[in-house]
């Protein structure tokens, strides 16, 4: 077994850290774009109309049901056929925000069915407003169910997000990859990309704990 | 802005077919890699040994804390460094089931502990071993109560089959990429590549439906 040589870490450091705070900043622009796309999707799903039923259904069917490579590989690869050109950032953040949102989709419609009428009704004629309801006995139910799993969510996108190297987007893994090929090594970048993702994903789960704890303050 | 060509899909629809049977083929052994870890590692979190517990923990820490692309990389790269050389197709089923062993692990544990203390007490109390406990009182009754969480993961292990290509495995979303680079008709190869990930996913889900109803009728 061969020693773990530092010298990778002193060279890669700086190409490590910025593709992490890439990875980052692409889960995060597409876990927001996802949510409010997610959001939209559940609200269509529920509303009155048939033909958005259906239409917001098939999205959350189909994304929800085929690889996000593949998803990648469609946006990146088919679009220009249709004049439409992406950069693979611009690809990587559409497909992976499209992704996001049709599972977003799923947990805010269970989210809004879960808010019980009684209790809007109960809050409506104690005097509340409805902007009050929405804000006080709403969102607050929603948050404690949706949060945990939305926390949930956004650590996936960080780790889905490492698909966008293989359109060549300098992330997290693309990092670790382009170290390994030049090095000829592998135990330090995939160490070093590793701990990296590790502690994101552990930050993002004390953030959405905090939050949480906090929103529920109330409740409790 | 040009038509959807059916002949390019006919047309490919072999080649196709070829490397679906290979995603099945890793998804089904990767599957069950990953039951044969997750239950140990499902105990092991349930241990009174305080090593066992957090050697579990640690296992689904880095494994869920971690892109299954970058594991993938691991167990592609790491074993020739100690002279072991495995084929993309065995890598490939071994990071899918360490991937998928830790997550099936969660489900089964938090089965495991929905059941009421009383059936392991009453069978131990009845003079099984607990082996035997495990196998013939709390393993069936947790499996059938969680048969929904595991169809997800079953149709999240498909579609997670699909980073693989990676390695050069020659699967599905593989061929679709090489047919696409020949022929230049993504819309029509990527579509078709997504209908055949849709109709094995709704595969699992109508056999998950099915015995779900008929062990749930046997009880």
């Amino acid at each position: 077994m061969p020693q773990f040589d530092w010298s990778i870490v002193g060279r890669y450091g700086a190409s490590f850290l910025q593709g992490a705070a890439t990875t980052l900043a692409v889960s995060l622009v597409s876990t927001l774009i996802g949510l409010a796309l997610g959001m939209l999707a559940a609200l269509a799903r529920l509303s009155p109309w048939r033909l958005l039923r259906g239409a917001a259904r098939v999205y959350v069917e189909v994304w929800r049901g085929t690889p996000l490579l593949v998803q990648l590989f469609f946006i990146y690869a088919a679009l220009p056929f249709y004049g439409i050109r992406l950069s693979a950032l611009t690809a990587g953040i559409v497909a992976l925000s499209l992704y996001t949102g049709a599972f977003a989709a799923e947990i805010f419609r269970a989210g809004i069915t879960a808010v019980h009428r009684g209790q809007v009704e109960a809050a409506r004629s104690l005097g509340l407003s409805y902007g009050q309801t929405l804000r006080r006995i709403v969102a607050p139910i929603m948050a404690t169910l949706v949060l945990p799993p939305l926390t949930n969510e956004f650590t996936g996108v960080i780790k889905w997000s490492s698909l966008l190297s293989v359109v060549t987007v300098p992330e997290l893994t693309y990092a670790a990859y382009r170290a390994i090929g030049e090095t000829y090594s592998a135990v330090e970048p995939l160490l070093i990309s590793g701990l990296l993702y590790w502690l994101l994903n552990d930050l993002v789960v004390l953030a959405g704990r905090r939050i949480e704890s906090r929103l529920t303050r109330h409740l409790a | 802005m040009r038509g959807f060509d059916l002949r390019i899909v006919i047309e490919s629809l072999p080649l196709l077919l070829r490397g679906a049977l290979v995603t099945v083929e890793v998804s089904i052994l990767g599957l069950l890699l990953a039951a044969v870890i997750a239950v140990p590692v499902a105990y092991g979190r349930l241990s009174r040994w305080r090593l066992l517990r957090a050697v579990t923990f640690l296992y689904l820490d880095v494994v869920r804390g971690t892109p299954l692309l970058l594991q993938l990389f691991a167990v592609f790269y790491l074993p020739p460094l100690i002279g072991l050389d495995l084929s993309p197709f065995v890598s490939g089923v071994l990071a899918l089931g360490l991937n998928g062993g830790a997550y099936t692990s969660e489900i089964l544990r938090g089965g495991i502990r929905a059941l009421p203390p009383g059936q392991t007490e009453s069978s131990r109390a009845l003079g099984m071993s607990a082996l035997q406990c495990a196998r013939r009182i709390v393993l069936p009754q947790v499996v059938v109560s969680v048969l929904p969480a595991l169809a997800n993961e079953t149709a999240a292990l498909i579609k997670a089959s699909s980073l693989v290509s990676a390695l050069a495995l020659v699967e599905l979303t593989r061929v679709g990429y090489q047919v696409v680079s020949r022929v230049l008709r993504p819309t029509e190869i990527y579509v078709t590549v997504g209908a055949m990930y849709l109709a094995m996913n709704a595969l699992v889900g109508f056999g998950a439906g099915r015995a779900q109803r008929r062990l749930g009728a046997s009880r």
